[in-house]
C-alpha cells in the first residue's frame, strides 16, 4: 500500500485563484465600508430622517412588487418555455430576454415612446389614452418588471431540466400534467425561483435610472446625490449602508422560506425530461406567450424604432460604437468564463459542502453584487489606483476585475441550481475511487450541470456588456465599453440618435449572443466528436 | 486536453492582453464633462495637430453617472488625469477647494474677461452657453412667453413649466448664481413658490427640452446647445434669453483646468493652451454646439448670440464655491420633498 | 386471453434496446415475472404499457381498450389504472410518506377516506410509524414500501414492478416478496414484475417470460421454463446448468458423456441437440460410472458448487464437503433435458 492519500478536498491553486480573484474585486470594499460606518454616526440625522424613511418604504415597495412580479410571471414563461410544445419557444425566449440586454433606462424612454402623450398609443388612439400613471410608481414597477422578468423565466427553465424524469412520471399515473407541475416541478425548482426574485429585488434596490425618469424617488438617489452633487465619497458609501441592510433582509428571507428546500433530487440520468403536449391549448398558450412578448418587448423597441426614423441616424450611431463593442464583448467574455469557474467552485462549496463559513462567503458575494456599481467602482480606485499596480488600473483588465468582484455571486448562484440537484452518490464513487478533486469536478460533476453552467455564462456575460454604473466610473481613458459609449453619446443627441443608439445595442448584443451561442454548441459538437 | 490547455493558453494571452496597452508615445489624458459629440472633434483635431495622443473620458448626462469630477476626486492620491474639461464651472471651483487642481497662466486665457476665470489662474472659461427658456410653440404664442426665471413660480405655469435637477448639471450653478445674487432669504422663498407652483424636476437640460418638443410641457430651463439641437432639427420650440430687462441671462463658460499631480504636465498644457485658443472656440460656436465665445473677435454664425449681444448674469463664478456648501444640503432637502 | 396484451411491438430508444416484434399476454389476477439479461428492453416493456411513450410499430391492449397503437398514445398514463413501482423508486423529495399517499388518491376522492385508505397501505406495508417521514430520513428498505404503499393505495387494476427489490439484504427481500404475494391475492392484483433474479422469479412468478434481444423466448409458469426449457438461452438463464452437445439416436442420447438418458424426442425431430445438466441432477458418489477431474469449487452456503471437466465436456455438480482442487470425482447423471443446438 502506497502513503496516505492526501485530504480529499479542493486543491490549493483552485482555492488560492478563486481568493485571489474575489479579493481583487472585493477587497478594496473593505477600507470603504469601514470608514463609512464610521461616518454613519454623523449623517445619523438623515438616515433617520423622516425624508429617508419615506425614501427608504418606497425603494422597499416597488423593489418587492417588481421581485414578485416577475417572479410570477417569469415562472409561468419558463415552464412554458423548457417543458411545453409551445410553438416557436426558442425564438420566444431569445426575445424575452431583449429587455435584459439594456440598462432598464433605455427600456423607460421606449416604454415612454409609445405611451407619453406624443407617442404610439396617443397617437393610435387619441391624445386621451396616454397613461397618466407611468410617472410614479406604476411606471417604475412596468418598465423595472419587463426588464427582470427574463431572468425568473431562464432560470426556471435551466432548473427544469435538472429533475429526474421518473418524479414526474411517477405523478404523471396518478394525474395530469397541469397537477405534475403544480405538485412536482415547481415545488422541486423553488430555489430557482427564490433566486430569481432576490436577484430581482437586488437590483431594483440599486436601480436609479428608471425612478429617477418616472420621477419616483428612492432611496439609491441618496447614494448618487452625494457621489454627483456633493462629491462626498465617504457619505455616499455611508448611504449604501441601509441598502446594504435591506440586500441582507431580502437575502436572509430567501433563506428562512427555502431552508428546508429539496437538494439532490436527481441522480445522472439517462432520459432527458418530457415535454408537456399542449393539445387544444398550445394555439391560445402560444398566443397569450408572444402576446406578452409583444407587448413588453417588441412595442417599446417600436416605440425606439419610431423616434429613430431614417437609416442616417443608425449610421452614425453605429459609426461611434463598432471598437468599443468588439473590446467590450472580448473583456466579457473572458469576465464571464473566469466568473463561471469561480461560480462553479464558489457553488460546489455552498451546496455540496454546506458549512456556516460557506454560507457566509454567499452573503458576501452577494453585497457584493448588491453594491451600487458607482460604490465599488470607487473602492476600486481607491485600492487599485497605486504607482505599482498601472498595469491593472491603467488597463482593461480592471474593468474585467471589477466585473468579476461584483457578478460572481450571479454565475455562482446560477450554477448552484444545478450543482445543488446532483446526488451525493455522484462525487463519492468516484472520490472512492480515488480520482482527484478537480478531476470529479470537470468530469462528473461539470458536465452534469452543463446547462446550468452555460446560464450562468450567458447571464454574467449579459449583465457585463450592459453594466454601466461600475464601467463608467472606472474605464480606463481611451478604451469605453459600449454602454459608456452609447450613453455620452447619447448626451446632447437628438432623441432620434438616442433611440437608435438604444436599438444599436441592442441589435449588437442580440448578434453577439447568437454568435456565442452557435459558438457553444459548436464547441460542444466538436468535444462529442473527441469523445 | 491539448485542446483544453490551448484554450487555457488563448484565455490567459487575452487577460495578458488586456493588461498591456500603454503606450509610451506622447500622450495627454483629460476628463471632459462637455458632451462627446461636441468635445470630440476638438480633440481629435489637437491630437492631428499635435501629434500628441489625447485619450479621453467622457461625461454622461447629468443623471446617468456620477461625473468625471468624482473620478478625479477618487484618483486624488495617484492621478490620472491630465487636463479636466468642464461644461461649467461650478465642478472647477469644486475641485479646486478639494486642492485637485494646479494653477497655469495660459497665454489663451489673457483675453478672457476676468469674470469668466480665476483669479489665481486655476481654472479658465471659455465657449460659453446661456441658461435659455425653451417654449413649446403650439402651446405658448410668442407674446405670452415666459421671460424670466421668476416664472417658474407665476402661476399660470402651474404645473407646465420644468426644471432639470438643481442638484445636478448646470442648474446647480443657476440656483447657486440666483443664491449669490439674490441672498439667501429671497431665493428660498422663491424655491418654496416654485414647488407650490408644482414645477416639474426632470432628470436632465436634454429630457426637459425633449418633453417640451413633445408638449408635455410648456416650457423649461435648458442650456443654449440643447435648446440649438431642437432648433436645428425644426422641432415646435423657440428660445428666450430670461430677464434681458433685469438680472440678466446666466453665461456659463466650459472651463479648463490643469489637474494637480497630472502625469504628463507638458503636453497637459499644450492642450489647455490649445483649447483657449479663439480657433477652438470658433468652432464650437459653428457647429451645432452654437456655444458663444468669450474671446473678443471671434466669428460667430448669425444663430450664435455673441456675449456682448445680451445681458449676462453680473456673477463671480469663483466666488462660489462658500455658497455651494451651503445650499447643497437645502436643494437636496427641496428636490427630493416633491 | 390476457388482460394486458403487446401485439407485434417495435420499439427504439437511441441507445437503448430494441423491441422488435414482441408480442406478450398478461393474465389478469396474477404474477407474470419478466426476466431477461439487462439491456433486454424489460424496462421498455413497462414504460410502453405505461404510456410514457408509444410503440413505434404494433398494439399494448388493456383490458378491452387499445391503449396504445402504432406511435400513438391512444389513452394518457393517469387514466390506464396503472401503477408503476420504479427501478430508483422515484419519491417525492419533498413530500412525506403520508403526503405521497394522500397526493396520488387526491383526484375523485374524498378527503376521509382518503386518510382511510392511506393509512390501510401504509399498515399494508408496516410504515406507520414512518408516515411523516421524507425519502431523505428513512431507509433503503423503507423507501422501498412508501413507493410500493404509493403503487397500491390507488387500487389499480395492473402493477408493474421494476426490479423493486434490488438492493436490498436478502432477509428483507425475502419478507417483501412474501409481503407482495399476500397483497396480490388479498387484492387480487395483476402484477408484471421484472427482474433477473431467481429468488423473485420462483418466489412470485405464476407465470414467468424471458425476454432476449427484444422479443420473448419463452412464456410458461417457472418451473416449467425451469423443467422444459426451449432453448440454451433459457436453460441457462434460469439456473446454473452444463450445455453438453449431443446427438439423438436409437432412442437415446450420444455425448462426450458417453449415453445419456433422452426424455422425449424432440419435437421438430432434429437430431443435434444439447443437453442440459443440471448441478441438482449430477449424483457425486464413488460408484458413479463417470469420472471428472474437479477444476473449481465454489461454497454456496448449503453446498460447495464444483466444476468438473473431462475430454469434451465440463459441467457442475452439489457435493456436500468441499472437495480438493485437482482431485477426481466419480459422479452419475440422473436426467437431462435437452434443447437444440442452434436457435431456430
Amino acid at each position: 500500500m502506497s502513503a496516505p492519500r492526501a485530504t480529499w478536498r479542493p486543491t490549493p491553486w483552485l482555492t488560492g485563484g478563486l481568493a485571489i480573484a474575489l479579493a481583487a474585486g472585493a477587497l478594496p470594499l473593505v477600507p470603504l465600508a469601514v470608514s463609512a460606518a464610521r461616518d454613519v454616526p454623523a449623517l445619523a440625522v438623515e438616515l433617520a430622517s423622516p425624508r429617508a424613511a419615506v425614501l427608504l418604504l418606497h425603494t422597499i415597495l416597488l423593489a418587492g412588487l417588481v421581485a414578485l412580479i416577475s417572479g410570477v410571471i417569469g415562472t409561468g414563461l419558463g415552464v412554458l418555455i423548457g417543458k411545453t410544445d409551445l410553438p416557436l419557444r426558442m425564438p420566444l425566449a431569445g426575445v424575452l430576454t431583449f429587455p435584459l440586454f439594456l440598462p432598464p433606462y433605455v427600456l423607460a424612454l421606449g416604454w415612454f415612446s409609445v405611451l407619453g402623450s406624443d407617442g404610439l398609443l396617443a397617437a393610435a388612439l387619441g391624445p386621451g389614452a396616454a397613461f397618466r400613471f407611468f410617472f410614479g410608481l406604476g411606471g417604475a414597477v412596468l418598465v423595472l418588471t419587463t426588464a427582470y422578468t427574463p431572468i425568473a423565466a431562464h432560470l426556471v427553465r435551466i432548473a427544469l431540466r435538472s429533475i429526474d424524469p421518473t418524479l414526474e412520471e411517477a405523478a404523471r399515473l396518478s394525474f395530469r400534467w397541469p397537477r405534475v407541475v403544480w405538485r412536482i416541478d415547481l415545488p422541486l425548482v423553488r430555489p430557482a425561483v427564490g433566486l430569481a426574485i432576490l436577484l430581482a429585488f437586488i437590483l431594483v434596490v440599486g436601480e436609479l435610472g428608471v425612478p429617477a425618469y418616472v420621477r419616483y424617488p428612492v432611496f439609491s438617489t441618496e447614494v448618487f446625490t452625494q457621489f454627483a452633487a456633493f462629491l462626498n465619497i465617504r457619505a455616499a458609501v455611508a448611504m449604501s449602508l441601509p441598502l446594504a441592510l435591506l440586500v441582507l433582509a431580502g437575502l436572509g428571507v430567501e433563506r428562512y422560506l427555502l431552508r428546508d428546500r429539496v437538494r439532490f433530487s436527481s441522480a445522472a440520468r439517462a432520459i432527458t425530461t418530457a415535454t408537456i403536449p399542449l393539445g387544444t391549448w398550445r394555439a391560445p398558450a402560444g398566443a397569450l406567450a408572444w402576446a406578452y412578448a409583444g407587448i413588453t418587448v417588441i412595442l417599446p423597441l417600436v416605440g425606439l424604432v419610431v423616434r429613430a426614423g431614417g437609416g442616417a441616424t443608425y449610421a452614425a450611431a453605429l459609426a461611434g460604437a463598432g471598437a468599443s463593442l468588439i473590446r467590450t464583448v472580448w473583456m466579457a467574455a473572458a469576465a464571464a468564463t473566469t466568473m463561471v469557474i469561480l461560480g462553479l467552485l464558489v457553488g460546489y462549496l455552498v451546496e455540496r459542502h454546506r458549512r456556516s463559513r460557506h454560507d457566509a462567503l454567499d452573503t458576501l458575494l452577494l453585497l457584493l453584487f448588491a453594491a451600487p456599481g458607482t460604490v465599488l467602482g470607487v473602492g476600486l480606485i481607491l485600492f487599485w489606483n497605486r504607482p505599482g499596480l498601472a498595469w491593472v488600473y491603467g488597463s482593461a483588465l480592471i474593468i474585467v476585475v471589477g466585473w468579476i468582484g461584483h457578478f460572481t455571486p450571479l454565475a455562482a448562484r446560477v450554477a448552484g441550481i444545478g450543482l445543488g440537484s446532483l446526488a451525493p452518490g455522484v462525487e463519492e464513487a468516484a472520490r472512492l475511487a480515488g480520482v482527484r478533486w478537480e478531476r470529479v469536478l470537470f468530469r462528473v460533476l461539470v458536465p452534469l450541470c452543463r446547462p446550468a453552467l452555460a446560464g450562468a455564462w450567458f447571464l454574467a456575460f449579459v449583465f457585463c456588456l450592459r453594466d454601466l454604473d461600475l464601467a463608467v466610473t472606472i474605464y480606463p481613458p481611451g478604451a469605453e465599453t459600449l454602454p459608456v459609449r452609447v450613453y455620452t453619446l447619447m448626451a446632447n443627441s437628438s432623441e432620434a440618435v438616442t433611440a437608435a443608439l438604444s436599438l444599436v445595442m441592442v441589435g449588437l448584443t442580440a448578434v453577439v449572443l447568437v454568435g456565442a451561442w452557435i459558438g457553444l454548441a459548436a464547441l460542444r459538437a466538436g468535444s462529442r466528436a473527441w469523445g | 486536453m491539448v485542446r483544453r490547455r490551448a484554450l487555457l493558453g488563448l484565455f490567459l494571452l487575452s487577460l495578458a492582453a488586456a493588461a498591456c496597452g500603454q503606450a509610451s508615445a506622447p500622450q495627454v489624458v483629460v476628463y471632459t464633462s462637455e458632451d462627446q459629440v461636441f468635445s470630440e472633434p476638438i480633440l481629435k483635431n489637437f491630437e492631428k495637430s499635435s501629434g500628441i495622443a489625447v485619450r479621453a473620458v467622457y461625461d454622461t448626462e447629468e443623471t446617468k453617472s456620477t461625473g468625471v469630477a468624482l473620478r478625479i476626486v477618487a484618483e486624488r492620491d495617484h492621478p490620472q488625469a491630465d487636463v479636466f474639461w468642464g461644461n461649467e464651472p461650478l465642478r472647477a471651483v469644486m475641485l479646486k477647494r478639494e486642492g485637485l487642481l494646479q494653477p497655469y497662466e495660459s497665454p489663451g486665457s489673457r483675453d478672457i474677461p476676468k469674470r469668466y476665470r480665476d483669479p489665481e489662474g486655476y481654472w479658465t472659461g471659455f465657449a460659453a452657453r446661456a441658461r435659455v427658456i425653451v417654449y413649446n410653440t403650439q402651446q405658448v404664442k410668442p407674446g405670452n412667453a415666459p421671460s424670466s426665471v421668476r416664472d417658474l413660480a407665476d402661476p399660470r405655469w402651474k404645473g407646465r413649466a420644468g426644471l432639470a435637477n438643481p442638484l445636478f448639471g448646470t442648474t446647480t450653478t443657476q440656483i447657486a448664481a440666483l443664491f449669490t445674487l439674490w441672498g439667501d432669504q429671497t431665493t428660498k422663498t422663491f424655491l418654496s413658490a416654485m414647488k407650490r407652483n408644482d414645477v416639474k424636476l426632470v432628470t436632465s437640460n436634454g429630457e426637459a427640452r425633449d418633453l417640451v418638443v413633445a408638449g408635455n410641457l410648456a416650457w423649461a430651463f435648458a442650456d443654449s446647445d440643447d435648446a440649438n439641437v431642437a432648433l436645428e432639427q425644426k422641432k415646435p420650440v423657440a428660445v428666450v434669453y430670461p430677464d434681458q430687462a433685469g438680472l440678466g441671462t446666466l453665461v456659463m463658460p466650459n472651463v479648463v483646468a490643469l489637474v494637480r499631480g497630472a502625469p504628463h504636465p507638458d503636453t497637459a498644457k499644450k492642450l489647455v493652451d490649445y483649447l483657449l485658443s479663439p480657433r477652438v472656440e470658433a468652432r464650437l460656436a459653428a457647429g451645432p454646439a452654437a456655444q458663444m465665445p468669450l474671446h473678443p473677435g471671434v466669428p460667430v454664425p448669425p444663430t450664435v448670440k455673441p456675449v456682448s449681444a445680451i445681458k449676462d448674469m453680473p456673477v463671480r463664478f469663483a466666488e462660489l464655491g462658500p455658497t455651494i456648501d451651503q445650499i447643497l444640503p437645502y436643494l437636496k432637502d427641496w428636490a427630493g420633498a416633491q | 386471453m390476457g388482460l394486458i396484451r403487446l401485439e407485434g411491438v417495435h420499439f427504439r430508444y437511441p441507445r437503448a434496446p430494441v423491441l422488435d416484434d414482441l408480442s406478450l399476454d398478461v393474465r389478469a389476477g396474477a404474477v407474470t415475472v419478466l426476466v431477461g439479461a439487462s439491456g433486454s428492453g424489460k424496462s421498455t416493456v413497462l414504460r410502453l404499457i405505461a404510456g410514457f411513450e408509444p410503440p413505434a410499430r404494433g398494439r399494448v391492449v388493456i383490458g378491452e381498450e387499445t391503449v396504445s397503437r402504432d406511435g400513438r398514445v391512444l389513452i394518457p398514463p393517469e387514466a390506464r389504472g396503472v401503477s408503476l413501482v420504479f427501478q430508483d423508486l422515484a419519491l417525492w423529495p419533498h413530500l412525506t410518506a403520508r403526503e405521497t399517499l394522500e397526493l396520488v388518491l387526491s383526484r375523485e376522492v374524498p378527503r376521509e377516506e382518503r386518510r382511510r385508505r392511506t393509512e390501510e397501505a401504509l399498515a399494508a406495508v408496516g410504515l406507520e410509524g414512518h408516515a411523516e417521514a421524507r425519502p431523505a430520513s428513512l431507509s433503503g428498505g423503507e423507501r422501498q414500501r412508501v413507493a410500493l404503499a404509493r403503487a397500491i393505495v390507488t387500487r389499480p387494476r395492473i402493477l408493474l414492478m421494476d426490479e423493486p427489490l434490488a438492493n436490498l439484504d436478502p432477509p428483507l427481500r425475502r419478507a417483501l416478496i412474501e409481503e407482495i404475494r399476500q397483497l396480490q391475492r388479498r387484492l387480487t392484483l395483476t402484477i408484471l414484475y421484472v427482474t433477473h433474479n431467481h429468488e423473485e422469479t420462483f418466489g412470485l412468478g405464476d407465470h414467468a417470460a424471458v425476454l432476449r434481444a427484444g422479443r420473448v423466448e419463452q412464456v410458461g409458469p417457472p418451473r416449467e421454463l425451469y423443467e422444459r426449457p426451449r432453448s440454451a438461452f433459457v436453460a441457462s438463464f434460469l439456473g446454473r446448468c452444463a450445455l453438453v452437445p449431443a446427438r439423438a439416436r436409437d432412442g437415446g442420447l450420444e455425448s462426450a458423456l458417453g449415453a445419456l438418458p433422452l426424455p422425449r424426442p424432440d419435437p421438430a425431430g432434429r437430431s443435434e441437440l444439447l443437453a442440459v445438466v443440471r448441478p441438482e441432477d449430477v449424483v457425486v458418489g464413488d460408484d458413479g460410472p463417470l469420472s471428472g477431474k474437479v477444476e473449481r469449487a465454489m461454497c454456496l452456503g448449503s453446498a460447495f458448487e464444483v466444476e468438473l471437466a473431462g475430454p469434451g465436456w465440463r459441467l457442475w455438480a452439489l457435493a456436500p464437503a468441499e472437495p480438493v482442487p485437482g482431485s477426481v470425482l466419480r459422479f452419475a447423471i440422473r436426467r437431462v433435458v435437452t434443447v437444440p443446438a442452434s436457435d431456430p
